[in-house]
């Protein structure tokens, strides 16, 4: 299964001219979360914002605030599966292919950022040769991380007030609100501002999609990988079918009970409290209740009054009962 | 009409007199020499215009010129005569006239005071219809005569029958109307050839004379000793009954009204009350008559219509309306109007809140009005008597405080149950409650509304007010947790929001715990002293943000400017 998808990206990376990027799981993953994301920033940040007419302009389109509040919900729930789908096959990688966690940073992308820089300002020469992932791919990556985890923590607690309440003071909850909106806005303000220029207006790349990337782009973003591509090397280093076949033995079974149970978390998490509010009926109460003795005012409404009195009684009509609805609590 | 009837009695006067001076009479009579003198100064009250056809109109009745009758010639029959007149009905009038009693009266002979001659026989009787020998008379019976006889009056006297039936040149209304059916006419009152001065009208004796007509002709008087009141104002002078002629009735005590279906109102009216009243003196545009709103009122009145008392006070609101135009189109949007129309006769009118006669300034002082709405909705007041605006208003008439109207309208009153009242409540408290200058006077916060509108309440309420206030919503508003009208101090030790924070959140939130209802900001600015950790988490994303993007900003304008040297 899996030898034949890396074959697959090889091949039409070789068809092409282009070179393996990424595997299926990780174009997967990412789809889920560039979807989740924009919805989750189109569905929050009008709540962050909620004066400017761009706001309740998109809040009118969605249909209405509730169902804006719905539609987040439903984008964090997948936001949340995107992220636990994340650590699984991040973990299938560590721990059955064993491979090397590139995405770490270290010393050398410091060096690559001050060189992107002084080259492009013409101090220096020459670019820098960065690996497979360079310093701003691990920027994007670390920032998307440290984001959602604290958009789950918060958004958990925010979805979940009363129960949260239980196991932490309640003024937190003012501070998870203005720490997921803020991360907000800093998250999307990163993406449009970083990911976005890179991978849209700096060069087309589609790689994410395709999963492969051009000798062009290659050459100017991840000169070492190219080089070592080139030279015969693997894409992702091949592990024998038997080593393979053990470590996923292993890999499934722990795999399985932390997918069963973390799906049960998920479950649980945003079902046990489905909303904050629940609705109180409708208080009513009467509101037409004449002074059986009118106030002192006005000698002439007296006799008016105490005429219409009469009058009731006279007729022995049951009073009208006004019902005033103490607001619709639903 | 009557100016006219005025005219063509001067104009006969002058004929009589001018056709003397023609037919050389001139020294008959003292009187008519007298004629012949006032003759020219009567001319001369007149426009020059008029003279013209006056001599023409008095060409035209010009009697054949034999035997001018003269007072003379009357009086020398009439003092003294035991002739009757004999009517076709079998009636007899006598003819004699007491001479001296007629000298005696207004038309005798001091009338010439006013008049210039004495009106005299031939005053009421033109000698153009009284030659001698007389023709027959035409009327059927002595009714039919006196009320032809009394025509004659109003070619010198306005009418003022207002409050009697009478023909129609009589200013009365119609006969067929009445409770009699018979017309009442200037002799009935004022006798024939003994007229009185208008004085003698005004003592309380004079009345007898109603009383005694009345009660021939069996119609009942309201209160004989409110007649003096009644005839000095109501019938003399006056076309329209006045507000003096209405409290001849409507003034004295335990006046009652029965309506069809039993309820007995009051029909007394406070004069004083109403002298007082906005519709009194202190009215600016003028003071009201009882007419001004009882327009084509009649005595005796109109048959009721209404059923019932209530029926008859609803009846009677577009009386109002027709001054108070704009309020009443305001009162036709609210509540009350609607509920009447849905056939709730309990919805307040005009006069349930204003009063009808008794109409103070609605708003003086300022609890008045509390108090007028308490007399519908009187638990509704209890629970805002003890609120901390019914406290200071009742205490010490407070300005600032709300009364009902500062929240629900005057006249225009709103559905407050309605959706919209709901999600606009908030800017209703803070209209006061984020007024600096008023809440200074309190040491009242005026973040209040900004801090509620940034949490998560406000911040919902204000979307839906903002994209469809009519959207029913269930978040928090002000009064969910602060109370209706039953607003307490928040430090109130027994009712007060902070004691009872976690009900309240419990109201809406029933499985709320001790900590919940912390979980807001208090109606705080986050500073180091209130919420410390949202401020520290707002003063962190309000570096890390303009930082983060400053950072990417410059990678991304250096890849630019690499680019743009298309390197
Ligand atoms: C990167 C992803 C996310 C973004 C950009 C985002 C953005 C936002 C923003 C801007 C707000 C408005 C905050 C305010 O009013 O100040 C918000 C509210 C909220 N978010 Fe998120 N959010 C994200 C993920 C999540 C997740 C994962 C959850 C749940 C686990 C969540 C749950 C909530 C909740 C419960 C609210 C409060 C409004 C409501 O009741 O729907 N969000 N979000
Ligand atoms: C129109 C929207 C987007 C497009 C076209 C896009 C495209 C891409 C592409 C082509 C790559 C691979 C870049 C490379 O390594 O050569 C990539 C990587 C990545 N994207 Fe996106 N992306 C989009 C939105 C997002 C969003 C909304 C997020 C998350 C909030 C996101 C998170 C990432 C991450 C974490 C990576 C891996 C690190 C990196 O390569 O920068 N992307 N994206």
């Amino acid at each position: 299964m899996d030898e034949l998808r890396e074959i697959t990206v090889e091949r039409t990376a070789a068809l092409h001219g282009e070179y393996p990027r990424f595997r299926l799981m990780a174009r997967l993953e990412h789809m889920v979360l560039l979807i989740s994301f924009t919805i989750l920033c189109l569905t929050g940040l009008p709540q962050k914002f909620p004066f400017s007419p761009i706001s309740t302009g998109l809040i009118d389109l969605l249909g209405g605030i509730e169902t804006v509040r719905y539609i987040h919900r439903w984008a964090a729930v997948v936001l949340v599966l995107g992220s636990i789908y994340h650590l699984l096959t991040s973990s299938y990688r560590l721990f059955v292919r064993r491979e090397r966690m590139r995405m770490l940073p270290d010393i050398k992308d410091a060096y690559d950022m001050r060189d992107t820089v002084t080259y492009n300002l013409g101090l220096t020469d020459d670019p820098p040769r960065m690996r497979k992932f360079n310093f701003g791919e691990k920027f994007e990556y670390w920032a998307v991380v440290w984001g959602t985890a604290v958009m789950i923590v918060t958004g958990f607690i925010l979805w979940n007030p009363i129960n949260a309440t239980r196991l932490i003071p309640g003024n937190l909850i003012p501070v998870a609100l203005e720490a997921h909106g803020w991360e907000a806005v800093l998250a999307a303000a990163s993406i449009v501002i970083w990911h976005l220029y890179n991978v849209l207006v700096k060069h087309r790349n589609k790689s994410m999609f395709t999963g492969t990337l051009s000798h062009h782009i290659m050459e100017e973003e991840h000169a070492l990988e190219l080089e070592r591509l080139e030279r015969g090397g693997e894409a992702w280093p091949a592990v024998p079918p038997d080593v393979l076949r053990r470590r996923q033995r292993v890999y499934f079974a722990v795999a399985s009970v932390v997918v069963v149970l973390s799906l049960a978390l998920v479950v649980w998490l945003f079902t046990f409290e489905s909303t904050a509010i629940t609705t109180l009926p409708e208080a009513t109460r009467d509101v037409f209740v004449p002074l059986a003795t009118p106030a002192p005012f006005g000698r002439e409404q007296a006799g008016v009054l105490s005429s219409r009195m009469r009058l009731r009684l006279s007729n022995e009509a049951p009073p009208h009962h006004i019902v005033l609805h103490l607001g619709s609590r639903r | 009409m009557h100016t006219r009837h005025r005219l063509y009695g001067l104009l006969l006067l002058l004929a009589v007199a001018g056709l003397l001076a023609l037919a050389g009479a001139g020294s008959l009579r003292a009187e008519s020499a007298a004629a012949q003198v006032a003759g020219p100064s009567s001319v001369a009250a007149l426009p020059p215009v008029v003279a013209l056809p006056a001599a023409l109109g008095a060409a035209q009745t010009q009697p054949p010129a034999a035997h001018p009758p003269t007072d003379a010639a009357c009086r020398s029959c009439h003092g003294n005569s035991t002739a009757v007149v004999v009517f076709p009905s079998g009636e007899e009038l006598p003819v004699a006239v007491d001479l001296a009693a007629f000298d005696a009266s207004v038309h005798g002979v001091s009338s010439a005071a006013e008049t210039g001659a004495p009106v005299g026989c031939n005053g009421c009787h033109p000698p153009a219809t009284y030659q001698f020998p007389h023709p027959p008379v035409a009327e059927p019976d002595l009714r039919a005569y006196m009320l032809t006889r009394s025509e004659n009056c109003v070619r010198c006297h306005e009418p003022h029958l207002t409050a009697h039936p009478g023909p129609e040149w009589s200013g009365g209304y119609d006969p067929a109307a009445s409770e009699s059916g018979i017309s009442v006419v200037c002799t009935d009152c004022h006798g024939d050839h003994e007229v009185q001065p208008a004085e003698v009208w005004q003592q309380p004796a004079a009345t007898t004379v109603c009383a005694a007509c009345h009660a021939d002709a069996g119609v009942d008087l309201t209160d004989p000793n409110q007649l003096a009141l009644h005839v000095q104002f109501g019938l003399f002078g006056q076309r329209q009954v006045t507000t003096d002629f209405c409290m001849g009735c409507h003034g004295p005590p335990g006046q009652t009204l029965t309506f069809p279906n039993g309820d007995e109102i009051s029909i007394t009216i406070d004069g004083e009350a109403l002298h007082a009243s906005v519709h009194g003196i202190g009215n600016n545009w003028q003071q009201l008559e009882c007419t001004d709103c009882h327009e084509n009122y009649n005595y005796p009145h109109p048959p009721l219509e209404a059923a019932s008392a209530r029926e008859y006070t609803i009846e009677k609101t577009e009386l109002c309306a027709r001054c108070h135009q704009t309020q009443q189109e305001g009162h036709m949007d609210g509540v009350h109007a609607e509920a009447l129309a849905e056939g709730n006769l309990d919805a307040a009118t005009c006069v349930d809140c204003h009063g009808a006669h008794d109409t103070p300034v609605p708003d003086q002082p300022r609890s008045r009005i509390v108090e007028t709405c308490r007399n519908c909705h009187s638990t509704v007041f209890d629970d805002y008597a003890v609120s901390v605006h019914g406290t200071a208003l009742l205490t010490e008439e407070n300005p600032d405080v709300p009364t009902c109207i500062e929240c629900h309208g005057v006249h225009r009153i709103n559905d407050p149950t309605t959706a919209l009242f709901r999600n606009r409540s908030p800017e209703l408290c803070a209209s006061c409650h984020a007024d600096r200058e008023m809440m200074t006077h309190y040491d009242i916060s005026i973040d209040v509304f900004e801090t509620y509108v940034d949490d998560f309440h406000g911040t919902t309420v204000n979307i839906f007010q903002s994209n469809d206030p009519n959207t029913p919503t269930n978040k928090a508003v002000c009064y969910d947790c602060h109370g209706i009208h039953a607003i307490m101090a928040v430090d109130d030790p027994d009712a007060g929001i902070k004691e009872n924070l976690l009900v309240t959140c419990q109201q809406c939130h029933p499985d709320a715990t001790a900590n919940f209802s912390d979980s807001w900001t208090g109606h705080h600015r986050p500073s180091l002293r209130d919420n410390p950790l949202m401020f520290l988490v707002t003063i962190f994303y309000a570096i890390v943000i303009p930082s983060t993007v400053a950072f990417l900003g410059f990678l991304v304008g250096t890849d630019v400017y690499r680019k743009m040297r298309g390197r």
